[in-house]
């Protein structure tokens, strides 16, 4: 095992937990009943997503060509590679490779960015053309069932950027306490449930992906 | 029981990680290739089931679902159960109800907000 490359404020296991493992354990079972009902949070909205092109598949086949599936791939890309560079975060702080870490860190939270930036380009885009939720539509359309496909886009990639955006607040906050050395071998638990978080939100987009820009 | 097994976290090879970002990449190229060619229902089939490939790599090398506990493993595959649930009894629901009732128009008196296109004029941009 390396030595860690940086000062390492040794970490005090909580005094209701008899080991660290034990601290661990909960800490990421907790984490996963959390994503649980992440999937159920999402999930009611791939039900409606479901419903919608269920009763209107003309109305999709029209809809999904006015985005831009070359965005969405592009965005597909940067995720996939986000969550590559999280995951190889928490392995650098296990191998006790703090500064390794940073930079993962850093790269990851740029990717982030750089998936906001596009998704801002999109969202101005079809606000520009009046392509918005429900009242608020004011586009030019053949089916009369247009708004509603907007009404689910924006609800649904609305809400998995809010992820992303918060995904970026809890990545630079594991970068802060990574350089006052508060992670390594011994300790990583925010390292690894930040991870898990930050892989959801690469999973969520998986599908929105394909169901939104690919097939209509 | 030892108190130092906390230190013992597996640690995953990073050819693995390397390996899974790979697998990744292709299935988007492959998913993105598919959908330019029209094979009409079955497009849909197949960018789920590339879908589910590609949440399958995440989960489970990425999250690490592979190595860890049973009973996180467990825990977290219960929620697709919930989730395989959910759209079957609202498809139940759906599939099977009459939506062309001569009388939708008067529950849902709803104006669409969509502009007609005008013959010749793209309805995109």
């Amino acid at each position: 095992m390396n030595a860690p490359d940086v000062p390492i404020q040794t970490h005090q296991v909580a005094h209701h937990f008899a080991t660290a493992k034990q601290e661990f354990d909960s800490a990421k079972f907790g984490m996963w009943l959390f994503l649980v009902t992440e999937v159920l949070f999402f999930g009611a909205l791939f039900v409606a997503y479901g419903f919608l092109r269920w009763r209107y598949p003309e109305m999709f086949v029209e809809a999904h060509r006015i985005l831009s599936w070359k965005m969405g791939a592009f965005n597909t890309l940067v995720l996939i590679v986000s969550s590559f560079t999280i995951v190889m975060a928490v392995q650098s702080i296990q191998r006790n490779r703090q500064r390794l870490a940073q930079r993962y860190l850093g790269i990851t939270a740029a990717l982030a960015g750089v998936f906001l930036v596009v998704k801002y380009f999109e969202y101005m885009d079809k606000i520009h053309h009046g392509f918005l939720p429900a009242k608020f539509f004011s586009g030019v359309g053949v089916s009369e069932h247009l708004h509603l496909f907007f009404g689910i886009y924006f609800t649904m990639t609305g809400l998995h950027g809010l992820h992303v955006l918060i995904g970026i607040g809890l990545i630079v906050w594991l970068m802060k306490r990574n350089r006052q050395g508060h992670f390594y071998s011994g300790f990583f638990t925010p390292v690894e449930m930040v991870g898990l978080y930050w892989h959801f939100v690469d999973l969520v987009w998986i599908f929105l992906f394909p169901l939104f820009y690919l097939v209509g | 029981m030892s108190q130092e097994s906390h230190h013992d976290h597996f640690i995953v090879p990073t050819s693995v990680y390397v390996g899974a970002l790979g697998a990744l990449l292709i299935l988007t190229v492959i998913t993105v290739a598919i959908a330019q060619i029209n094979f009409g229902s079955f497009n849909l089939i197949v960018a789920l089931l590339v879908a589910i490939i590609k949440a399958s790599v995440v989960m489970f090398v990425f999250m690490g679902l592979w190595w860890d506990d049973a009973f996180n493993r467990f825990a977290f595959l219960s929620s697709l159960l919930f989730l395989f649930l959910f759209f079957l009894f609202t498809f139940a629901d759906v599939w099977f109800r009459d939506f062309r009732s001569p009388l939708e128009s008067e529950i849902l008196p709803i104006k669409s907000p969509v502009r007609p296109a005008v013959v010749g004029e793209k309805s995109s941009h």
